[in-house]
């Protein structure tokens, strides 16, 4: 039997959040009806503002129990038939009847049963169902690998102009002038900063991005005649979607061992690769998941170049060396970006995001279409061209290219938000979020390695991985992370990497005040005294929120998936 | 704990029972406590047949999941069909009520005694 | 502008407490020979206001379907949309939460999951809905790689060409990266023949059956006779459609599809040039151990607090890792919020009226441009929701062009586009080398065909103008 779990193993955003579901009992969440109110324990003490959203503070026992008031819990609860939202458009034009011109094996037969609520209970449903969430503009949200960053709100206002938002994906180029340009400008910023020859917007996320890169790389090995290069070396510490993405691409995956430091072994490197004969590439996180720089990247990279490999970076934690280091530089040949971690598209609540891939000018003819190209505008067509004289055209024929991989062209709400952001950068700001990025992530590091132990005990990148062993009363990682909670600070990625026990893998981000630092810092250093003095608060909490921890044993063994 | 004497056993943590040309495999108690809450079992169908060392089903818990690789090769002879519906067996009785197939034995893979098998238990925790 | 926050003390304050002198001490784990020394080239530093200013001249050299009439659907449908949504989408709780792994911090996202999966089985008539895919395109494909897995030991996949070509671009690349085969089907009066479909699949071993209704010409599809043609032969039959019409359309779950599946961005969405879009993925409860990316459920928790988690992690990349379901790690969280307030603000009346809306309107329409000189609809005798095909007297690309320089319009999809869009398919197909295959046993001309889509949005006014419009093109 081989197993692969959330204890040991677990998805970088802090999945397995509550590993071992099983273990809440007693004490842990309140009453229905209000959120946050509840029965926590007495010993919770919170420390500075942070009270967590959808909380509200009550001493120990006093909180109202309000029995028989049940709160919707989806909108289907406040459903009353009958009841009328809004009002769509009049027909305007004399009615067509569905059974006059559709035939009746098409025809409906019944009604879809949607919701029946009004506006104002609409409005109150969703406001209250948010207040149930955590957010960026409410707590400290240092989630390991997930770049929880400020996300500007100029972003959203020149992202929801009509000239925008409302462009439809198949007009013509003449009438897209713009949107092309904000997309080559990204496509300008990205190669700049990855030192890299070209770039695809088309990738929808950050696995979408690995997925078209090893369709790339697959389409260029072919076309070299390296059909027989099929495995790509995956390390230990990488993200699952790594393996996956291989997969899903038609490779087989071999794992490098990392060494005791956390990094690519070389020893291990030489071992995987052998006579290198089957050898198709590697994908490597740099600065790896551990928060670390690889010291050895460019040998790494010749090592697989001398294999006839290709690399390939995971750009996840770019928002590190961002003006530091260009990966074009130390030998990448392909990489992704998160536009959702590094350049700040909101998360909303799982997506959308982007993952844009940078390449080495031999992997360009491969690339997705359609794609955009700059020339001069024909005025015989009536083409006009930009203040720089530039025309943005979309060519879709490209004979390597391995041809379509989404709909449409690309995430274009997410470049303009993104491209704002950019701007609003320079060289100095964007240098500038690697170094207090680093720097704030240091600084943790510090203030807290005395008491939850870093796994890598040296000066790491934007990111370090501690761990919850060694902490009193057998404590784990998830109590840590649900006991933060009753603390107003959302917790940090748990159980991942995997090579890493019981880990906490922090993550500041630059924009993060010092204030905020420090307060995070004493809620930490608070929750390991409760480890010791009340390790129960802890393996039961959180205690503050709507519920306690679920029951998801129930959640796959008596499957709801619908209200 | 000790495992049963009369099992034979893998260092991937599944039992044999061989009795003639018949053997009876399943998973250890060891293995059905580090899972926990099991919530699904794939395996596979009489007349199949199964190889030492390699990949015969599918056992999941919550938030793990795993490989079951079987410890002898033969054809299948009975699956225990009671077995998806009542997951609890597996962890309340692995090497009885939560027996998962029954093989016509061909052949053994490398396999352990359960003092051995005990012991490399220990060591790993 | 850069948005930190230190200030010059706070970081000799912190470097002080780290033990270095400075942020250089701490990047020189970037070893030597690895350092950039140069200033990137990304542009000088914008202010907002700046920022602002650049942008909106940007958005000034884009041609706004906001300002004048447009006809363009072809999978992306401008609806009306309610001021609420905008208003609670920005509601920071939403929009700036991470995906919700922490329960007990993330009910608010978790609980808008279930709504959406809750009432994108209801109009489909499934039993279970994931929590949204990338987009339309590539959520068939994820139906279909769902299918290859249910269906053991096959390794060939049937598409009809009324399928959206974004999506037979998208299968085709996908499918070749674990060599599949791919059959496509010739349309025959606008419509996929059931009777083609056992033709097409001859000994192969066929995973699935992928159509769409209504099919890329507006064209309502016969789904239960082809869903009935894929089962004969062991198929699974995989719908996509777009959820504004099962308004009206029976829902395909009903009529035997086994995944339903495209594009929701229409409800609630602005078009966003394409994306940020909102796929769905719906399908059978059976099937639910094989259905890609993420699916909430509802539980309790220790107190028989109703509670909402995701479900069938196992299932997913962060566990199962190679053989995982599915590399998706993401779901377009936001915009099928949109969706889901969408539908609630419509509701259970609402939507059906709205559909009506479309219906009368596209009807009308349609009417009236085939009773002018020179333009026919392409497919008589098919049925439409609020899309439909006309052939045009000169190529369509041309009255796309006069439509818009010398009356403003936005008109429609030119079908010549649809083999552009489908790329360089690698798909073996049995018949004419169009895309719309024949009417009448006569192959119709890609490029003399103009696909109109006619919305709630689109007003009498519109329509009109429309027409006046076409009636001085030919």
């Amino acid at each position: 039997m081989t197993t692969t779990d959330s204890k040991t193993t677990a998805d970088s955003p802090g999945n397995a959040g509550s590993g071992n579901a099983a273990a809440g009992n007693g004490g842990s969440g309140n009453g229905s009806g209000n959120e946050g109110s509840g029965n926590s324990s007495g010993s919770v003490t919170h420390i500075g503002t942070g009270g967590a959203p959808g909380t509200t503070r009550h001493p120990a026992g006093t909180a109202p129990k309000l029995t028989g008031f049940e709160p919707s819990v989806t909108v289907f609860d406040i459903t009353v038939p009958g009841r009328r939202g809004v009002r769509p458009p009049p027909l305007g034009v004399d009615e067509v009847h569905a059974a006059d011109v559709l035939p009746d094996f098409a025809r409906r037969s019944e009604p879809a049963a949607l919701p029946e609520v009004g506006e104002l209970d609409t409005l109150r449903h969703y406001t209250r169902l948010s207040s149930l969430n955590f957010s960026i503009a409410n707590s400290f949200y240092p989630l390991g690998s997930c770049t929880m960053k400020y996300n500007p709100l100029v972003n959203e206002r020149v992202c929801a102009l009509p000239g925008h938002a409302e462009l439809h994906p198949m007009q013509l180029d003449a009438q897209v002038q713009g949107m092309l340009e904000v997309c080559q400008r990204v496509i300008g910023i990205l190669k700049a900063v990855s030192g890299l020859d070209d770039v695809s917007l088309h990738p929808a996320a950050g696995a979408h991005g690995e997925l078209t890169a090893l369709m790339v790389m697959r389409a260029y090995l072919d076309d070299h005649g390296h059909t027989d290069k099929k495995v790509i070396l995956i390390p230990d510490s990488a993200h699952g979607t790594n393996p996956a993405s291989c997969t899903m691409a038609g490779f087989d995956t071999r794992e490098l061992k990392s060494n005791a430091s956390g990094r690519v072994s070389m020893q291990a490197l030489e071992e995987v690769i052998g006579d290198g004969k089957d050898i198709a590439g590697l994908m490597i996180t740099n600065p790896s998941t551990l928060g670390l720089f690889e010291p050895n990247i460019k040998s790494i990279c010749e090592k697989i170049h001398a294999a006839g490999g290709l690399v390939y970076m995971d750009g996840a934690n770019m928002n590190a060396i961002l003006g530091r280091t260009r990966p074009g530089d130390f030998g990448v040949d392909v990489m992704h970006f998160n536009l959702h971690k590094t350049f700040s598209q909101p998360h909303g609540g799982g997506g959308p995001g982007a993952g844009p891939i940078a390449v080495r000018d031999i992997l360009a003819p491969y690339l997705p279409v359609p794609k955009i190209t700059v020339r001069k505008p024909d005025s015989s067509k009536g083409e006009t061209g930009n203040a720089d004289g530039d025309y943005f055209e979309t060519t879709w024929d490209s004979e390597k290219s391995i041809g379509r991989t989404r709909g449409f062209m690309t995430n274009a709400g997410v470049m303009v938000r993104s491209y704002t952001y950019m701007r609003a950068q320079g060289p100095e700001g964007m240098k500038a979020i690697a170094d207090n990025a680093v720097l704030n992530a240091n600084y943790l590091r510090a203030c807290l390695k005395d008491t939850y132990r870093v796994w890598i005990d040296e000066p790491c990148m934007h990111e370090f991985v501690a761990t919850a062993k060694g902490l009193p009363n057998d404590v784990k990682a998830t109590d840590v992370a649900k006991r933060l909670i009753d603390y107003g600070v959302h917790p940090p990625t748990i159980y991942f990497p995997l090579i890493v026990p019981e880990a906490l893998m922090i993550e500041p981000t630059e924009t993060e005040s010092k204030e905020t630092l420090d307060h995070f810092v004493a809620v930490m250093k608070a929750l390991a005294g409760e480890a010791a003095t009340d390790p129960e608060v802890l393996k039961t909490a959180p205690h503050t929120r709507c519920i306690g921890r679920p029951d998801e044993v129930k959640a796959v063994k008596e499957p709801k998936v619908t209200a | 704990m000790s495992s049963p004497a009369d099992l034979k056993f893998t260092s991937s943590h599944e039992w044999a029972r061989i009795e003639g040309d018949v053997a009876t495999i399943g998973i250890t108690a060891h293995a059905a406590e580090s899972l926990s809450d099991l919530v699904f079992l794939e395996l596979p169908e009489v007349g199949d047949s199964v190889t030492a060392g390699e990949t015969f089903g599918e056992i999941e818990s919550v938030k793990a999941v795993s490989d079951l690789k079987s410890p002898i090769s033969g054809e299948i002879a009975e699956v225990n069909a009671s077995l998806p519906d009542n997951l609890s067996n597996v962890n309340n009785d692995p090497y009885g009520e939560g027996w998962m197939l029954k093989i016509k034995l061909t052949g053994t893979g490398d396999l352990l005694d359960a003092a051995a098998y005990d012991k490399l238990v220990a060591d790993a925790s | 502008m850069h948005y930190v926050q230190n200030t010059d003390a706070d970081r000799k304050a912190m470097l002080a407490t780290i033990g270095v002198d400075s942020i250089d001490d701490l990047m020189a784990q970037i070893p030597e020979g690895c350092r950039f020394e140069g200033e990137l080239d990304v542009g000088p530093a914008l202010t907002e206001d700046e920022l602002v200013r650049h942008m909106k001249a940007l958005a000034s050299r884009n041609v706004s379907p906001e300002d004048r009439p447009s006809f363009l659907g072809a999978g992306a449908y401008r609806h009306f949309c309610p001021a609420m949504i905008d208003h609670l989408m920005y509601r920071t709780e939403f929009w700036t939460a991470y995906t919700p792994y922490q329960p007990e911090a993330s009910q608010g996202t978790l609980r808008t999951i279930l709504e959406w999966q809750t009432m994108m089985t209801r109009l489909t008539g499934t039993g279970v809905c994931n929590a949204s895919m990338y987009d339309g395109a590539t959520a068939v494909v994820e139906a279909v790689m769902m299918a290859l897995r249910i269906q053991r030991n096959t390794d060939t996949v049937v598409v009809s060409k009324g399928l959206h070509p974004d999506a037979r671009g998208c299968l085709a690349t996908y499918l070749r990266s674990i060599d599949v085969t791919l059959i496509e089907v010739d349309l025959v009066d606008g419509r996929t023949p059931a009777d083609a479909i056992p033709a097409a699949m001859g000994d192969s071993a066929v995973a699935a059956v992928a159509i769409q209704s209504p099919n890329v010409y507006g064209v309502v599809e016969d789904i239960k006779s082809l869903a009935d043609a894929a089962h004969d032969k062991d198929a699974l039959c995989v719908v996509a459609a777009d959820p504004v019409s099962m308004s009206l359309l029976e829902a395909p779950g009903k009529l035997g599809a086994d995944m339903v599946c495209g594009e929701a961005t229409g409800m609630g969405n602005p078009p966003w040039f394409g994306g940020p879009g909102v796929g769905y993925l719906c399908g059978r409860m059976d099937h639910v151990r094989q259905m890609p990316a993420r699916i909430a459920g509802e539980t309790t928790d220790h107190d028989g607090n109703r509670a909402v988690v995701l479900t069938f992690q196992t299932r997913e990349q962060h566990i199962r890792r190679t053989k995982a379901t599915s590399n998706i790690c993401t779901s377009q969280q936001l915009m099928a919020l949109r969706a889901t307030i969408w539908m609630t603000l419509l509701g259970k009346e609402g939507f059906v009226e709205l559909g009506k809306v479309n219906l009368s309107r596209a009807h009308h329409a349609a009417q009236r441009i085939a009773a002018l000189d020179g333009y026919e609809l392409a497919f008589p005798g098919s049925h439409f929701f609020n899309e439909f095909t006309i052939r045009t007297p000169i190529p369509a690309l041309e009255v796309n062009r006069r439509l818009l320089e010398e009356h403003g319009i936005i008109g429609g999809f030119n079908g010549a586009r649809i083999a552009q869009c489908a790329g360089a398919s690698v798909a073996k197909t049995a018949g004419a080398g169009n895309s719309a295959g024949t009417v009448n046993g006569t192959p119709l001309a890609d490029d003399h065909l103009l696909i109109v889509a006619v919305t709630d949005v689109n007003t009498p006014a519109e329509i009109d103008k429309l027409v006046a419009a076409l009636e001085t093109i030919r």
